[in-house]
This record gives C-alpha cells, structure tokens and sequence, in this order.
C-alpha cells in the first residue's frame, strides 16, 4: 500500500473520529456506540500504519492486496453494527407498544374513574 | 359468577363499529365492554365516545396485534375471568360470544378460537379470498402437524380467553398478525386450545389487514415467527 493511500486513509479515520466526537459532545450518540466507533477507527489505523501485520492477514485469508483486507474488516464491522441496530431497533419497537398501550390503558381508567365520580356527585 | 369482558379492536371502522356495538350489548352477557382503539384516523373514536362506551385508545397505530394485547393487559388489570375479542369491522356475529364462552368452561379449556371451518367446511356467509384460503389450508396443516392436533383456522381474530391465558398473553403477543405463532406459543407452554364452530360475515367496511402488500409480508413473516417459537421451545425443552 502506497505512502499517499495510507495517508488518506489515517486522515479519513482521523475526520471520521472528530466527527463521532462532535456527535458525542452534541448529545446525538451515546457512548456505548462511540466505543464501538473509537474500536474500528483505531483498528483501521493500526492496520494502514502496521504493514507488515496486514500482509500476514492477507497470507491467511489468501487475497492479493492489502487493502482488500482493509475492506473485509470494515465489511464485516459495518455487517456487526447492522445487526446491532436491527436487534436495538426491535427492542426498542417492543418497548414503545408498551408504553404507548400503558398510557392508553392508564387514560381510560382514570376517565372511566372521573365519570364514576361525576355520576355519583350528580346523585 | 365470572367476570367477563368484550374487547372490539378497531381501526379506521366507522362504517361498521357503531352497529358491532349495539350487537354486542344486544347478546344479553352480563358483561363489560371495551373499544381498543389502534389510534383511527376516521370518525371511529368520536362515534364511540358519543355512545359512551369505554374506550382505550393508542396515542400512535400499533397494530392489530398489539390492540389485542392492550385489552389482554386492560383484563388483567381491572381482574376479569374471561376476555372475548370481537373484531370491528362486523365479520365476528357477536350472537356466537355465548357459544365461544360455554365451549371454554365446558372444555375446561384456555383459548377458545372460532373457527369458520368448522360448519360442514363452509365458511359461513363469508366470502374468503383463494389465495388466502390457501394461506390459512398451509398454515392450518402445518400448525396441526407441529401440534399433532386438528387445527383448521390459524387466521381467525375470534377468540375467547381465561384468566390464565390472559396472563399470559399481556406478555406475550405479536404485534401485527396474532395468527398462528401465537397459537403454537400458548400449545407449547401448556395451555388448552379448542375450536368452535362460528358464523363469519363480510366485513361491514373498513380494510382487512391481509390486503394489498401486507398479504405478501404475511406469509414469511409468519414462517419465520412459527421457526422462532418452535426453536425457543426446542432450546427450553433442553435446558
């Protein structure tokens, strides 16, 4: 891999760092999911940097270039974080339905309760 | 004597509500009545407030499912026996509620689901779809053969509940197709299904919710939800 591709990747994963960051101090991501983030980028830039480490993952996995590694690993990450955020998203669906059928719920009792009421004091 | 409740989850019903409404008061039941309204933007709500009837209504649409669930939780709550769901839109003839109700104590059982199959394989005055009525034929035999038990209709919303049964599905229910997961769940946690033979009608108005792409989603969804039930109970029979 080439000085100016490792360049622009290390500049790249640096912009993308300072825009998690961003993110996180404007409230717009929580922390659990800018380790995730912080995990990848840090990984990308050891990989770009670490030559000699990529091309013996490159031996093991048996592709021609290096920087087809990159994109495996960043693949596979975008693929995990998909799954995170389907199975965040269901739980979050499920969580909704309750407090929205709760609320409902709660509504109606407590109108039925002023109903009971105003029939009593009219008698 | 047991406390009984009737539940008519309705969205966007106001050609037909207002009629299930006064069949359901007309069936004679010493019961309570509730409308569980999945957030109608018609005039459903307003015509059953007129009517002062009690009314649970979603702040946002949840599904027919999750309408279901809500009065299963409202049951459960306010400590009713027995819960009865009679869909909005008319198909369910509520003169058939007694039968459902008699059936479940008689039985013994836990779920009485009405089933249009029944009645000499007519489907009453109902007129069913062929593609549909080819889902449900699947879905049936293949619920019958997991269950090695007769089963002939997994898409029937008609459908009666005990005490325990409403425990249980307050927690447990699918939120868009209540059909055939939800039957295998209860069967394989031990609960007592039976099937009554009940009249269906055309529905009065409104929009069946097996229509336009949802009718395509059905199906898999269905498949992939029977799959989930039947490995989580695989993997608790092994613990």
């Amino acid at each position: 891999m080439s000085i100016r591709v490792q360049l622009a990747i290390v500049v790249l994963a640096l912009l993308l760092l300072g825009f998690i960051f961003d993110l996180l101090r404007r409230k717009k991501i929580s922390e659990a999911i800018t380790l995730w983030w912080l995990f990848i980028i840090i990984l990308m830039i050891f990989l770009t940097l670490n030559q000699d480490f990529l091309s013996r993952i490159k031996d093991v996995f048996g592709v021609a270039l290096p920087f087809s590694v990159l994109l495996l690993f960043s693949s596979c990450f975008i693929l995990v974080m998909l799954i995170y955020f389907s199975m965040k998203i269901s739980v979050l669906s499920i969580q909704i339905k309750d407090i929205a059928q709760e609320f409902a719920i709660f509504k109606a009792v407590a109108s039925e309760n002023q109903n009971k009421k105003e029939q009593q004091s009219a008698k | 004597m047991d406390k009984l409740l009737i539940i008519v989850p309705a969205f966007n019903e106001e050609e037909s509500i207002i009629r299930v409404i006064e069949e359901v008061k007309n069936v004679g039941l010493s019961n309570d009545l509730v409308v569980i309204n999945d957030c109608s933007t018609d005039k459903t709500e307003e015509l059953i407030r007129n009517l002062e009837i009690n009314i649970v209504s979603h702040p946002v649409n949840l599904g027919a499912g999750a309408a279901i669930q809500t009065g299963l939780k409202y049951a459960q709550i306010n400590n009713y026996d027995l819960m009865v769901v009679v869909d909005g839109d008319g198909q369910h003839d509520p003169k058939e509620i007694p039968k459902m109700v008699v059936a479940l104590k008689e039985n013994l059982a836990d779920v009485a689901v009405g089933s249009r199959f029944l009645t000499n394989g007519q489907s009453g005055k109902q007129k069913i779809h062929w593609a549909r009525q080819i889902g449900i034929k699947i879905f049936s035999v293949l619920l019958s053969l997991i269950v090695r038990s007769k089963i002939t209709d997994t898409t029937s919303g008609f459908r009666a509940f005990n005490k325990r049964a409403i425990k249980f599905l307050a927690h447990e229910m699918p939120a868009d197709f209540p059909d055939a997961d939800m039957l295998l769940s209860l069967i394989f946690a031990g609960f007592k299904i039976i099937e009554v033979p009940v009249n269906m009608r055309e529905r009065i108005g409104g929009r069946s919710m097996y229509s336009g792409l949802r009718s395509v989603y059905y199906p898999f969804k269905l498949t992939i939800a029977i799959l989930a039930v039947l490995l989580k109970s695989f993997l608790e029979r092994r613990k």
